[in-house]
């Protein structure tokens, strides 16, 4: 088959791998994982501007490296090339191989910030994300000199509080999928854990969603596939999401 | 009474001194403390919510006139107590559906919940089902308001849900949902009464349920 992926960069190890051992002729492309910082019609139009651009290239299916991130693939249509996506919240159920392995673990450990190679080595972003993303929009950006500056210092610690998004995690989760630089940015995680009190465990990560993704092994159960006139609708089923014929 | 205007400003400003201030001020006077509660501080707060919702305000901006509001509040709330103003009617339960322990947009609800005349009794986080029935049941609420922030916790929302059927106690409550990951397509398909994709017209449509305020 001739494919094309389009993906979050924060599988570049772990497709490159995959990619050495596959039959099929795969094109890839990467896009920044900053995008996941924006509002979500801006990630959708981002990864649809390259499903656009390949759409009528003749590939036999177009994949997606990415979870429902943020629900930015609600609503997704498929003009002329198939579409396929692995079923999974988001990129660590993809790297752990299951989303249902996924889920298991995410619910007996609620609060838990998970981290893996391609998450750390892309997590800064770019200006020009900085100024569009959600962070900045809300406010959630400012420094505490800024926080100074405008409320007051002596409203610096009340506003702390309630402006950081980890102050209920208890837990750092580093998924190991063996590629360059897991077992330094592995002891980087650890540490961040015991700097913030946390809890840490480093879990074996599993790349066969991945390689089947670029195999070609498009199991119902796993992926979904949408077929040019479909969209993608989101369930509440453990599914995930589902393909509904798109109104025109 | 042109000064009670500074206390409207004082809340959306993000002031509590003033807000304090002049609160004492007005009820060292003996003014109504509804007067203040109704003709100043919710119509403050609700100015407060309409810029947030228009990207105006900042989540720290919004959160200072919330402490201005709750500073002000204080000082009244026991004046009220039993007077009927703080009833059933607008008792709100919030919290962060089972699993999930984000809460920056749920705080921002119950905020903006509170500023509108709400009596808000907040779960927190990680909310189990059996806690959001319970607190329906201690409080006799009529409003929960349930968040989630990921994919992974949002079917936690239908389990509450289909958990208050289970307990029989389905009609006795306005069930709204909100989060980022969450549609109105969403809401319809687990059977909640609503949602809304920001906390300013949340609790709009909260009032429009319950048939209560503007």
């Amino acid at each position: 088959m001739r494919l094309k992926i389009i993906s979050c960069e924060v599988f570049q190890q772990e497709l490159s791998n995959c990619l050495s051992k596959t039959t099929n002729e795969v094109e890839i492309e990467f896009i920044s994982k900053g995008i996941h910082d924006l509002r979500q019609h801006e990630m959708k139009r981002r990864i649809k501007k390259s499903i656009r651009k390949n759409d009528d290239k003749g590939f036999d299916a177009i994949l997606l490296g990415y979870g429902l991130c943020n629900t930015w693939v609600y609503g997704l249509k498929a003009e002329i090339t198939p579409l396929v996506i692995p079923r999974s919240h988001d990129c660590i159920g993809i790297l752990m191989g299951s989303h249902t392995k996924y889920e298991n673990y995410f619910h007996n450990n609620p609060g838990t910030y998970f981290q893996s190679v391609g998450w750390m080595e892309n997590s800064s972003n770019s200006n020009s994300i900085k100024k569009r993303s959600l962070k900045k929009l809300y406010g959630l950006d400012m420094t505490d000199k800024e926080l100074i500056t405008q409320f007051g210092k002596e409203n610096l610690s009340y506003l702390k509080a309630r402006l950081d998004q980890t102050r209920n995690y208890k837990k750092i989760t580093f998924i190991d999928t063996q590629v360059e630089m897991s077992k330094k940015l592995s002891k980087t995680a650890q540490e961040k854990a015991e700097s913030k009190g946390w809890a840490f465990e480093e879990l074996e990560g599993n790349t066969r969603l991945l390689q089947r993704l670029v195999d070609g092994i498009w199991n119902k159960n796993e992926f979904l596939i949408i077929k040019p006139g479909e969209k993608v609708k989101q369930t509440y089923k453990k599914d995930l999401i589902e393909s509904v014929k798109a109104t025109p | 009474m042109d000064y009670l205007e500074k206390l409207h400003d004082a809340i959306i400003n993000g002031d509590p001194a003033t807000a304090i201030s002049i609160t004492e001020r007005a009820l060292a006077e003996n003014i109504d403390p509804h007067v203040l509660i109704n003709d100043y501080m919710i119509r403050a707060m609700d100015e407060v919510g309409r810029r947030f919702e228009r990207f105006e305000f900042f989540i720290p901006q919004l959160l200072m006139s919330a402490k201005a509001m709750k500073g002000a509040m204080a000082l009244i709330k026991p004046l009220l107590v039993g007077d009927g103003v703080l009833d059933d009617t607008f008792c709100a339960i919030t919290g962060t559906v089972k699993g999930d322990v984000h809460d920056i947009g749920k705080n921002l609800l119950g905020a903006l919940l509170e500023g509108g005349g709400f009596r808000v009794v907040d779960l927190g986080t990680n909310v189990s089902p059996e806690q959001f029935i319970e607190a329906v049941q201690k409080h006799e609420a009529k409003l929960v308001c349930m968040s989630a922030l990921l994919t992974t916790t949002m079917p936690g929302m239908k389990t509450t849900i289909d958990a208050f059927k289970e307990a029989e106690i389905r009609d006795r409550v306005i069930m709204l949902v909100g989060g980022a990951p969450v549609t109105q397509h969403f809401a319809e398909d687990i059977g909640a009464d609503g949602y809304r994709d920001n906390a300013s017209a949340g609790v709009v449509l909260a009032k429009e349920l319950l048939g209560v305020g503007k």
